[in-house]
C-alpha cells in the first residue's frame, strides 16, 4: 500500500507542478504569439506596463485566493473598486488630505467585506449569490453617491504618486504589489491563519472539531479580501485621475478567471499565490494583447468569460482525476 | 422446498470493496408470500446485498434468479421495472409532489391529448391504498405526511409497479409503536397478495412478531436461515455475534481517578432522549448500541457539533458551554469522528499538518508556524504509533485507512486533553492495525484521560472497556462493569 | 423521533403557505402606497405601461422558473436579450420582413440554450458559473458586434413597432396578451403534463427521478432551451420598444428576474414554486420600479433594492429549508 501511495502522490505532485509549468508555458507562448503580431509587445516599456496594469488585479487576486481557499468567493469587487475610487477622490477633495481619503476608501472596503461575511455566515446565503447582490447594491450605491465622475480638484502630489510614481525605477503599483504579495505569501504559507484557511476550506467540520472558529475566520477573510480590493481601487483612481462610478466593470471577472486559471479551486482547501500571480498575468496579457493588436476592446470580456468557463471545467477535471488516485 | 414458490434466489454472490470483503458467497432464497428477516451487525453484509438487489451496486460474481430466470440489473430503474422494490431508510420520494404522483411517478395515466388524467390517477391510487388498508388523500403533498405515511406511499408505489419482491431496510427506526402496528398490517396484506418480503432489522422482537423466516449475516456470509418457529432470540443472537472473543486486549491501566466529565439529561431534537453518565480519569467507558441507537448523536452533542435541546455538561466540576465546538475544544475535549474522511481529516493537507491541527498554536511564534518544531513533534508520533508514511509531507489522503486513523489518534494524543471521544475507532481497519489502536486506547487511559469509546463491535467493546453503557432509542438502557458484562446481557439491553 | 413526526403536515407555522398570501398582501399594499403618493400612478396610461413592461419581464421569467424548478439557473438571459435582438434587427433592415427576422433571433436563443445546457449536463460544470461566464461572454460579444452603438430599426415597419408598443382598446398592451397566453400555457404544462411534473421531480429529488427512468440530464437540457427561447421572445419585444438592437439592453435583467421569482416562491434549490407566485413577484418588482420612478427616484435605487431583495429572498429561502 505504501508503494501505491508513493506512486499516486508522485503523479499528483506532477499534475500540480505540471499545472504551474503549463501556466508558465502558456504565458510564454501567448507572449510570443502576440509579439509576432506586434513586436512592441516585448519592449521593456510594455512589460513594465503590463506588470503595472496587473498590479491591481494581482492585489485583488491575493484576497480572492484566500477567500477561495476557504471555499467562498466575492463577485462584488468590481463595483467596490468603483465606489472606493469615487469616495477616495471625493474625500481628498473635501479634506485636502490624501491619507484621509485613502483611509476612507480602505474603510469602505473593510465594511463591504464585513457585510459580505455576515451575509454568508449569519444569513447563510451562498457567497456567489450574496456577493452578486452586493455587486448590485454597490453599483447602485456609487451612482447614488455620485452620478458623474469625481474630478481631481486637490492635485495632491502624494495621491498622484500612488498610481503613477516611481520608487527608483520601479513603478509604485508594482512595488505595492510585490510587498503585499510577499507579506501574504508568508501569511498563507507560514502563519497560523494560513493553516486555518486551508483547514476551513478543506474540511470545515474537521476544522471546527480542532477548535477553529470557522465563521469568524470566514468573516475576517472577506474583510481582508475586500480591503485588498480597495487598495486596488485606490491605485486605479490614482491612475485614472478621477473617481469614475462606472469603472471596474468586469474587474471581478478578470480576477476570478485569473485565480481559478492559476489553480485555486472553487471547492476550497487549495490554492497558491504563485498560481494566482501567473494566472492573473496571463489574463492581463490577453487583455493587453487584444489592445496592442488593435482588436476590439470588447473582446476582452468575451475572452474572459470563455476563460472562466474553461478554467472551472479544467478545475473540475483535475478534482475528479485526483479522487481516482486515492488508495483506501 | 416447492421450487415453483421461490420467487427470488441469489447464489454465491460476492462483492468486494477496496480493503473490505462485503459479501462472500452468499446463497439466499425467498418464496412468494414469505416475510424473511435479514439480521446481522453493522457491516455484516445485509445492506450490500440489498443494494445489489436494488440495482445500485453491481455484484462481483454469483447470480440472481428471479422467478426462475437469471436476472441482470444495470440500474435502479431496471430493478424497479422487473418487480423488485426497495424501501430504503432515506425515503425515495419527491416531497413537492402529491401522493398519487409519487405512486405513479414512472408513468402517469394520460387523457387523450397528453394531459395527465388526474381522475384516473387518483382513483387508481385510492385502489392501491385501499388494498393495503391505507386511508390517505391521494392529492396531498407528500411533504405534509408523517414519515410513517410516507413509507406507506413508497410501498404503494411498489404495488403500482406490480412488484413481486419488496425489500424494507430498517423501516421502523423512526416510527411510533402505533405506526409500527399499521406498517405490520400493511406488510401482512402484501404477504396475502403473494409478494415476497425481505425485512432488514436489528430489532429482534419485530422478527419474531412479523416474520416467517430469519436469516443471519455475519462478516459477509450467511450464517443461518431458519423458520421463526424453529429458533429463538438467543440462538439468533449467538449466530449474529458468535466469534471467539479474544482476550488478548492489552490491559495495563487500572484504577480510576476523579470524575472528569459529567453528562446530565442530554437531549436533542432528533434522537437523544435524556442521557446521563459520568466518566472518570484513567477510565475507558465503552458505549454500545445498534443502528439508530443514538451513539454518534451523543458524541456530536457532547462536543457541540450538533445543537442540544436540554441537559448539562460538566468538566471537572465546571459547567461546559453546549453547542460550541471552540469551547469544547479549548476546554480539552477531543473527538475522533466516525467518518474520518468526511469529518476528521483535511485530505489535501499533509500528515504532519493533520496531526497538529488542534495544537498548531503551540508551534507558533508571533503567529508564524515553526515547521521544524512541528515536524519534530509529528515525527515522534509517527514513530510511536508506527504510522506508515513515506514522509511527513505526504498528503494524508493517500494513506491507508488504518494509518489515517492513527494520524487522527496522534492528533488527539498530541494535545493535552481531558476527555477523548472515539467514535468507531477501528471501523474499516484490518486486524493488525486494530490491535495497535486498542493498545493506544489503553495508553490514553493510562495517561489519565477520560476515554469514551463508541463501538458496535462486541469483541472490541468487551475487550477495551472498564465500564460498558448500552444505548437504545436515544437512552441509556444498561450499565455493566467489565467483569459482569456478557454479550447476551449487552444485546438484551441494546434491543430493549 | 415522535416530535419529528408531529411536526410534519401539522398546523405548524408553514412558511410557504404564508408566503403566497403574504406576497399578495405586499402587492396590494404597494399598489395602495403608490396610488396615494403619486397622482400619475393610478391612471390608465400608467397602468397599461406597467402592464406592458412587466409582460416582457414575465415572459422571460416563465422560462427561468422552469429552469429553477428543475434545479438549475441561468443568469445570462439579460445578455441574451441584447444578443437575440441583433439578428432580428439586422435581418429586418435587410429584408423588410419582421417574421424573417424573428426566426434567426429565436434560433440564436435556442442555440445558446443548447450550449448552456450541454456545458452543464455533459461537462458537469455548475450552472451558475457557466451562465456567469456566458453573461460576460455574450455581453462582450454584443459590444464587439455593435461597436457599442445601437442598431436602429430602419425598416420603418409599423408592425414591428406595434408588437412591443401597441395596445388593444388603447389599454391592453399586445405584449400583455402574449404574456397571458404564455403564462396560461406553461401553467398548464407545469400542472397537467408529465413533462411539467417531471421538472418538479428532477428538481426535488434527481436520484429518485433517475430510479424511475427519467433522465435528469435530458430534462434539464430541454429546460435550458425553453428558458433561452422564452428570453429571446422577450428580447424581440424589448427590441420593438427600443426600436433598435441596443448593446445595453437587458443589463442587470437576469438578476431582476431571479430576484422576482425567488421572491415569488420559486426556490433556488429546485423542486419548489409555481408560475402564480412568479407572476406576483414580477408584479411587485414592476410596481416598485414604476412607483419609484413616478416619485422621482432614480434607477440607481432599483439596483440597490434588487440586490437587497435577492439577499432577503435567498436568506428566507435558506430559513425555509432549515426548518423543513
Amino acid at each position: 500500500m505504501a508503494i501505491t501511495a508513493t506512486r499516486g502522490q508522485t503523479f499528483t505532485r506532477a499534475l500540480i507542478l505540471f499545472n504551474e509549468i503549463i501556466l508558465v508555458l502558456v504565458l510564454v507562448l501567448l507572449s510570443i504569439l502576440i509579439s509576432i503580431g506586434n513586436p512592441k509587445f516585448i519592449s521593456l516599456a510594455n512589460i513594465l506596463n503590463i506588470l503595472r496594469d496587473s498590479s491591481m488585479a494581482v492585489i485583488a487576486g491575493i484576497g480572492m485566493t484566500m477567500l477561495l481557499i476557504t471555499g467562498e468567493v466575492d463577485l462584488s469587487i468590481g463595483s467596490l473598486v468603483a465606489f472606493v475610487g469615487v469616495v477616495t477622490m471625493d474625500i481628498i477633495n473635501k479634506t485636502q488630505s490624501t491619507a484621509l481619503g485613502v483611509l476612507a476608501g480602505l474603510a469602505l472596503g473593510a465594511l463591504t467585506g464585513l457585510a459580505n461575511g455576515l451575509v454568508r455566515t449569519k444569513l447563510k446565503v451562498n457567497s456567489l449569490i450574496g456577493t452578486i447582490a452586493m455587486m448590485m447594491i454597490l453599483r447602485g450605491g456609487v451612482y447614488l453617491y455620485r452620478i458623474a465622475a469625481v474630478q481631481n480638484y486637490h492635485q495632491k502630489e502624494a495621491f498622484f504618486r500612488i498610481g503613477n510614481g516611481y520608487f527608483g525605477f520601479l513603478p509604485i503599483p508594482i512595488l505595492l504589489m510585490a510587498v503585499l504579495y510577499l507579506v501574504f505569501l508568508l501569511v498563507i504559507n507560514k502563519s497560523l491563519a494560513g493553516r486555518y484557511l486551508y483547514a476551513t476550506g478543506g474540511n470545515p467540520t474537521a476544522a471546527r472539531i480542532s477548535g477553529i472558529n470557522v465563521d469568524r475566520l470566514k468573516i475576517l477573510t472577506f474583510i481582508a479580501s475586500s480591503t485588498l480590493a480597495a487598495v486596488a481601487g485606490v491605485i486605479l483612481v490614482s491612475r485614472m485621475n478621477s473617481g469614475q462610478p462606472n469603472s471596474g466593470q468586469g474587474f471581478e471577472l478578470e480576477v476570478i478567471s485569473g485565480v481559478i486559471l492559476g489553480g485555486t479551486s472553487l471547492g476550497g482547501g487549495e490554492g497558491t499565490l504563485i498560481g494566482t500571480l501567473i494566472g492573473v498575468i496571463i489574463m492581463r496579457i490577453i487583455n493587453n494583447g487584444i489592445i496592442i493588436l488593435g482588436w476590439n476592446q470588447d473582446l476582452q470580456i468575451v475572452v474572459s468569460g470563455f476563460v472562466l468557463i474553461a478554467a472551472v471545467y479544467l478545475d473540475n477535471r483535475r478534482k475528479n482525476a485526483r479522487s481516482k488516485i486515492i488508495t483506501i | 422446498m416447492n421450487e415453483n414458490n421461490v420467487i427470488l434466489e441469489v447464489r454465491r454472490i460476492t462483492k468486494e470493496f477496496p480493503g473490505v470483503k462485503a459479501l462472500s458467497g452468499v446463497d439466499l432464497s425467498l418464496r412468494r408470500g414469505e416475510i424473511q428477516a435479514l439480521v446481522g451487525e453493522n457491516g455484516a453484509g445485509k445492506s450490500t446485498l440489498i443494494k445489489i438487489l436494488a440495482g445500485v451496486y453491481k455484484r462481483d460474481s454469483g447470480e440472481i434468479l428471479f422467478e426462475g430466470a437469471p436476472l441482470e440489473l444495470h440500474s435502479a430503474h431496471d430493478s424497479l421495472r422487473r418487480g423488485i422494490k426497495v424501501v430504503f431508510q432515506e425515503l425515495a420520494l419527491v416531497l413537492q409532489l402529491s401522493v398519487a404522483e409519487n405512486v405513479f411517478l414512472e408513468s402517469f395515466p394520460l387523457k387523450r391529448g397528453g394531459a395527465i388524467d388526474w381522475r384516473t390517477l387518483n382513483r387508481r391510487t385510492l385502489e392501491i391504498l385501499g388494498s393495503i388498508n391505507l386511508d390517505l388523500n391521494p392529492t396531498r403533498k407528500v411533504s405534509s405526511l408523517t414519515i410513517s405515511q410516507q413509507q406507506m406511499v413508497e410501498i404503494a408505489r411498489a404495488l403500482s409497479h406490480e412488484a413481486k419482491v419488496v425489500i424494507m431496510d430498517e423501516p421502523t427506526s423512526a416510527l411510533t409503536p402505533n405506526e409500527i402496528r399499521s406498517l405490520f398490517e400493511v406488510i401482512r396484506r402484501l404477504k396475502v397478495l403473494g409478494i415476497g418480503i425481505l425485512y432488514v432489522t436489528h430489532k429482534l422482537e419485530e422478527v419474531f412478531e412479523l416474520c416467517d423466516r430469519v436469516t443471519v449475516f455475519r462478516d459477509g456470509q450467511l450464517v443461518s436461515s431458519k423458520p421463526v418457529g424453529e429458533t429463538n432470540t438467543n440462538a439468533v443472537v449467538t449466530d449474529m455475534v458468535g466469534r471467539s472473543i479474544s482476550t488478548l486486549f492489552p490491559r495495563t491501566h487500572s484504577g480510576r481517578g476523579e470524575t472528569v466529565l459529567g453528562v446530565r439529561g442530554l437531549a436533542t431534537d432528533q434522537k437523544l432522549k435524556g442521557v446521563s453518565f459520568e466518566v472518570h480519569a484513567g477510565e475507558v467507558v465503552g458505549i454500545f448500541g445498534l443502528l439508530g441507537a443514538g451513539r454518534t448523536e451523543l458524541a456530536k452533542a457532547i462536543f457541540g457539533l450538533d445543537p442540544v435541546s436540554a441537559g448539562e455538561l460538566e468538566l471537572r466540576g465546571r459547567k461546559l458551554r453546549l453547542g460550541s465546538t471552540s469551547h469544547s475544544a479549548h476546554a480539552g475535549l477531543g473527538l475522533l469522528t466516525e467518518d474520518r474522511k468526511g469529518e476528521g481529516l483535511v485530505l489535501q493537507m499533509s500528515v504532519a499538518q493533520n496531526m497538529t491541527l488542534p495544537s498548531v498554536r503551540e508551534f507558533a511564534r508571533f503567529g508564524l508556524i515553526r515547521t521544524k518544531a512541528e515536524n519534530a513533534r509529528s515525527q515522534e508520533y509517527v514513530q510511536r504509533l508506527a504510522i506508515k508514511t513515506p514522509s511527513l509531507r505526504h498528503k494524508v489522503e493517500y494513506l491507508s485507512g488504518g494509518n489515517q486513523q492513527k494520524v487522527l489518534l496522534a492528533r488527539w494524543l498530541m494535545k493535552k486533553l481531558q476527555v477523548i471521544i472515539l467514535d468507531e475507532p477501528t471501523r474499516g481497519i484490518d486486524v493488525g492495525a486494530k490491535a495497535e489502536i486498542h493498545k493506544l486506547i489503553d495508553e490514553l487511559a493510562k495517561g489519565g484521560l477520560a476515554v469514551i469509546v463508541l463501538t458496535s463491535e462486541m469483541p472490541e467493546l468487551l475487550g477495551v472497556s472498564d465500564r460498558i453503557l448500552v444505548m437504545s432509542s436515544g437512552r441509556i438502557t444498561g450499565e455493566f462493569g467489565r467483569t459482569e458484562a456478557t454479550q447476551e446481557k449487552i444485546l438484551a439491553a441494546a434491543i430493549a | 423521533m415522535s416530535s419529528n413526526v408531529l411536526n410534519r403536515g401539522s398546523a405548524r407555522f408553514n412558511l410557504s403557505r404564508f408566503g403566497e398570501l403574504g406576497l399578495l398582501a405586499v402587492l396590494v399594499v404597494l399598489f395602495l402606497v403608490f396610488t396615494f403618493s403619486s397622482k400619475y400612478f393610478f391612471t390608465p396610461k400608467n397602468l397599461s405601461n406597467v402592464l406592458g413592461q412587466i409582460s416582457i419581464t414575465m415572459i422571460a421569467a416563465v422560462g427561468l422558473s422552469l429552469l429553477l424548478i428543475c434545479g438549475e439557473v441561468d443568469i445570462s438571459i439579460g445578455s441574451l436579450q441584447a444578443v437575440a435582438a441583433l439578428p432580428l434587427v439586422l435581418v429586418m433592415n435587410a429584408t423588410g420582413s419582421f417574421w424573417l427576422g424573428v426566426l434567426p433571433a429565436l434560433a440564436v436563443g435556442g442555440m445558446i440554450g443548447v450550449i448552456n445546457g450541454l456545458l452543464v449536463t455533459r461537462l458537469k460544470i455548475n450552472s451558475l458559473i457557466v451562465t456567469l461566464g456566458m453573461y460576460y461572454l455574450l455581453r462582450g460579444f454584443v459590444y464587439f458586434a455593435t461597436g457599442k452603438v445601437p442598431i436602429s430599426d430602419q425598416s420603418g415597419k409599423d408592425f414591428f413597432f406595434m408588437v412591443g408598443n401597441g395596445k388593444l382598446f388603447r389599454f391592453l398592451p399586445y405584449t400583455a396578451i402574449l404574456m397571458i397566453v404564455i403564462v396560461v400555457v406553461f401553467m398548464y404544462v407545469l400542472r397537467h403534463t408529465t413533462y411539467g411534473r417531471r421538472l418538479y421531480a428532477v428538481g426535488g429529488n434527481p436520484e429518485v427521478a433517475r430510479a424511475v427512468g427519467i433522465s435528469p440530464e435530458r430534462l434539464k437540457l430541454s429546460a435550458f432551451i425553453l428558458c433561452s427561447l422564452l428570453s429571446s421572445v422577450s428580447a424581440i419585444l424589448l427590441a420593438s420598444r427600443l426600436s433598435s438592437a441596443n448593446h445595453m439592453a437587458g443589463q442587470g435583467f437576469e438578476f431582476q428576474v431571479v430576484a422576482a421569482i425567488v421572491l415569488g416562491g420559486v426556490s433556488l434549490a429546485g423542486g419548489v414554486g409555481n408560475l402564480l407566485g412568479a407572476l406576483i413577484g414580477v408584479l411587485i418588482f414592476g410596481l416598485i420600479q414604476n412607483g419609484l420612478g413616478l416619485m422621482g427616484v432614480g434607477t440607481q435605487y432599483q439596483l440597490v433594492i434588487t440586490g437587497a431583495i435577492i439577499i432577503l429572498a435567498v436568506a428566507i429561502d435558506e430559513l425555509k429549508k432549515r426548518h423543513a
